[in-house]
């Protein structure tokens, strides 16, 4: 019997071994059912995506959902949008974007075509800018959390991320990130190819066909299904007094000094709300306010701008309705810093000019110090010089980022009181 | 009572072998890639391949601005014969995957040549509601590519739309669009599809149309555009002039708006 053949039986021969028997075919079997893809389960997962993918082509997304929930309705949850259904593998726990990117990844090799698209999977119920290469964003924290180090530099500020970090009373450094501004700036760019033909002289000819075509009769028949509704309309007076849509407004308890903003240009047209100018939030100012930081959204990285404090991390209470992200420093609530970020623009083109407005407030009950603001600028946006202005005194400077753009650095050279706010401006020019 | 024994280190190694032959097993049945559609294929076989644009892609008009420098003229393929030309940038709403052949002339230094690109649409773009035509795909006809088809040579070149977070910074805002040559052996449709979204090809040279006139597959049975007038300030809504489909004489598939219900006469 040659080598190889022994080796193969050597396991036989170890069985015969009792005090090897157990836990080394209990670490056989535990390495061969840690290889991935050992279980059917996964191969059936990644033949349904594939063939789900597959149909995706032949059919509308609506009608995708029912071939997803007729097939597997024990792996998919019916009635979710296309965008957020899974099917059990590792991409539970990443955004939608990142789910139909990384589908439309496995796309392209099952798919055998590598025309189609995220766009041709029109997510329903959509909430982020949609799809992602269409839109240029700038603010938030990335996908790591940036930190301070003690000789005050920030590690972890990627691409297209903007933060705050300050630090509080009994010494710590915090960081708080800005809501994540997003604007529909589309850039084209072509490859080419330049080869040389050949002449082709092709005589075309009509070739003889015979297709026997029969017509058949179709007949459809619709039965009628016309109701009446006999509702005779009836007047109806309502006695209502008056005094019942009487609007009772609140006395505000809270004063704050308002603060009128010193910067040259005075209040631009994207910065008209309240939560802006005085770093007050009213439930009116929603919608505009969405606006504004969806366009802000738009054009810088990940998420927004952001807070970081010290090494110790923050309790961000984050939520994509609400106008800005609140940092707690403890449950306690002492040391906040809320930041906002809008832009003047929701869609732009090459060469278009963008206002940046940041607003940052103090919204605890402590002093905080060292307030730095920082934000990592998309290649897609060129700062334009001179442009940053500050409400409260603040030392700027640029520093270059990878992407041959900059990292722009506000700090703040005084304390900011509870209560107390301020404002950052800069432009910045689409490429 | 526990006894070393050497067999069971030649079973440990034999569980360490078979589990990187197992691995590279595992790696070996990644998928391979293969490419359906490559930049030699003819035009319009991208659609044939694709069977028909999805829901989102089916009926959509994809606003194109095509522009060409200084006094070039465009003449777009209309019911069987070219429209009267226009200088500068023709917008035009165009079908996905249909192929639309262009005439373009009066290029300086080579006047009384003619030629005749073609741009086919691959994909589409998803601008806010009210400024779909505000962003068009634009197909930029160079003088040095045009020269180039004139002298006998075969250009393509595939537009594609750049991802943001790894965008090109160019440092020079040009009204030029950037692109690059592709290497030898390279698929320009391939390196697109690697570096962004493909949106459009735009081939330039080759065909010629017959003496007595343009036929019918030569125009590829002059799909329908929608022209319309792009407007400067970005925001105001604009709509096709012209439906120049409807004026053909031709019998055309109606586009199918998203519903599944056809559009009627």
């Amino acid at each position: 019997m040659t080598r190889p053949r022994k080796i193969l039986l050597l396991p036989l021969y170890l069985l015969r071994c009792g005090w090897l028997k157990f836990p080394l075919i209990l670490s056989l079997i535990i390495g061969i059912l840690s290889f991935p893809g050992f279980f059917s389960g996964s191969s059936d997962i990644k033949s349904a995506q594939a063939e789900i993918l597959g149909a995706v082509q032949q059919v509308g997304t609506r009608d995708l959902l029912l071939v997803l929930t007729s097939q597997h309705a024990e792996q998919i949850t019916p009635g979710v949008p296309f965008s957020s259904f899974t099917l059990g593998d590792d991409n539970q726990h990443q955004t939608d974007d990142q789910q139909t990117d990384r589908s439309i990844r496995r796309c392209l090799h099952c798919v055998l075509n590598p025309i189609q698209h995220a766009s041709q999977l029109f997510p329903y119920q959509k909430t982020a800018p949609w799809p992602s290469d269409e839109y240029i964003c700038d603010g938030g924290d990335g996908q790591f959390r940036s930190k301070v180090k003690p000789d005050r530099s920030v590690i972890g500020l990627e691409i297209e991320d903007t933060i705050a970090h300050f630090d509080t009373l009994d010494g710590r450094t915090l960081v708080a990130p800005t809501r994540r501004v997003c604007i529909y700036a589309p850039r084209f760019a072509s490859a080419r190819k330049i080869s040389g033909i050949a002449e082709n002289q092709q005589h075309e000819q009509m070739v003889e066909f015979e297709a026997p075509l029969q017509p058949s009769v179709d007949t459809d028949t619709v039965i009628a299904t016309t109701v009446l509704q006999r509702t005779q309309p009836r007047g109806q007076i309502g006695r209502r007094p008056v005094n019942l849509f009487r609007e009772q407004l609140r006395v505000r308890t809270v004063f704050r000094p308002r603060q009128i903003g010193t910067l040259r240009e005075g209040i631009l047209p994207h910065e008209a709300s309240p939560v802006i100018q005085y770093g007050e939030y009213g439930q009116a100012e929603n919608y505009q306010l969405a606006q504004s930081i969806e366009a802000a959204q738009t054009w810088s990285h990940p998420v927004g701008v952001q807070v970081v404090i010290d090494a110790t991390q923050p309790v961000a209470e984050t939520a994509y309705e609400h106008t800005g992200v609140l940092y707690k420093l403890d449950p306690q609530g002492k040391a906040q810093l809320c930041v906002v970020k809008v832009a003047s623009k929701q869609s732009a083109l090459p060469g278009d000019l963008i206002h940046f407005t940041l607003r940052y407030d103090n919204t605890g009950n402590e002093q905080l110090q060292n307030i730095t603001l920082l934000d990592n600028l998309s290649p897609r946006l060129e700062y334009v010089p001179q442009s940053a202005e500050s409400s409260l005194k603040a030392d700027f400077s640029t520093q270059a980022n990878s992407v041959e753009s900059l990292v722009l650095r506000w700090e703040i050279k005084e304390p900011l009181q509870p209560g107390q706010g301020g404002l950052i401006r800069f432009q910045c020019r689409v490429r | 009572m526990f006894r070393p024994q050497i067999p069971g280190v030649h079973f440990a190694i034999a569980v360490v072998c078979l589990g990187c032959v197992w691995h590279q097993l595992s790696l070996a049945q990644q998928p391979v890639v293969h490419n359906h559609l490559t930049d030699n294929l003819p035009s319009g076989i991208s659609r044939r391949v694709q069977r028909w644009p999805t829901e989102p892609s089916r009926g959509h008009i994809q606003p194109v601005q095509i522009t060409a420098p200084g006094r070039i003229k465009i003449g777009l393929a209309v019911d069987g014969t070219f429209l009267p030309a226009e200088t500068g940038s023709v917008s035009v709403g165009m079908l996905i995957g249909v192929v639309y052949r262009l005439q373009v002339f009066n290029i300086p230094l080579y006047e009384g040549h003619e030629v005749y690109p073609t741009v086919e649409i691959l994909n589409r773009l998803y601008p806010p509601a009210d400024e779909t035509y505000q962003f068009p795909i634009p197909v930029d006809l160079t003088l040095e590519e045009l020269e180039l088809a004139i002298g006998g040579k075969f250009v393509t070149r595939v537009i594609y739309l750049e991802p943001p977070d790894n965008a090109f910074p160019n440092q020079k805002f040009s009204d030029q669009q950037k692109y690059f040559d592709v290497r030898a052996g390279e698929d320009p449709l391939e390196i697109a599809n690697r570096l962004g979204r493909p949106m459009a090809i735009l081939r330039i040279g080759g065909r010629l149309p017959e003496p007595e006139g343009p036929s019918e597959s030569f125009l590829f049975y002059s799909p329908p555009l929608f022209p319309y007038q792009r407007l400067s300030s970005v925001g105001a809504p604009a709509l096709p002039t012209v439906n120049l489909w409807k004026n053909s004489s031709i019998n055309y598939p109606e586009p199918v708006r998203r519903g599944g219900t056809r559009e009627k006469e």
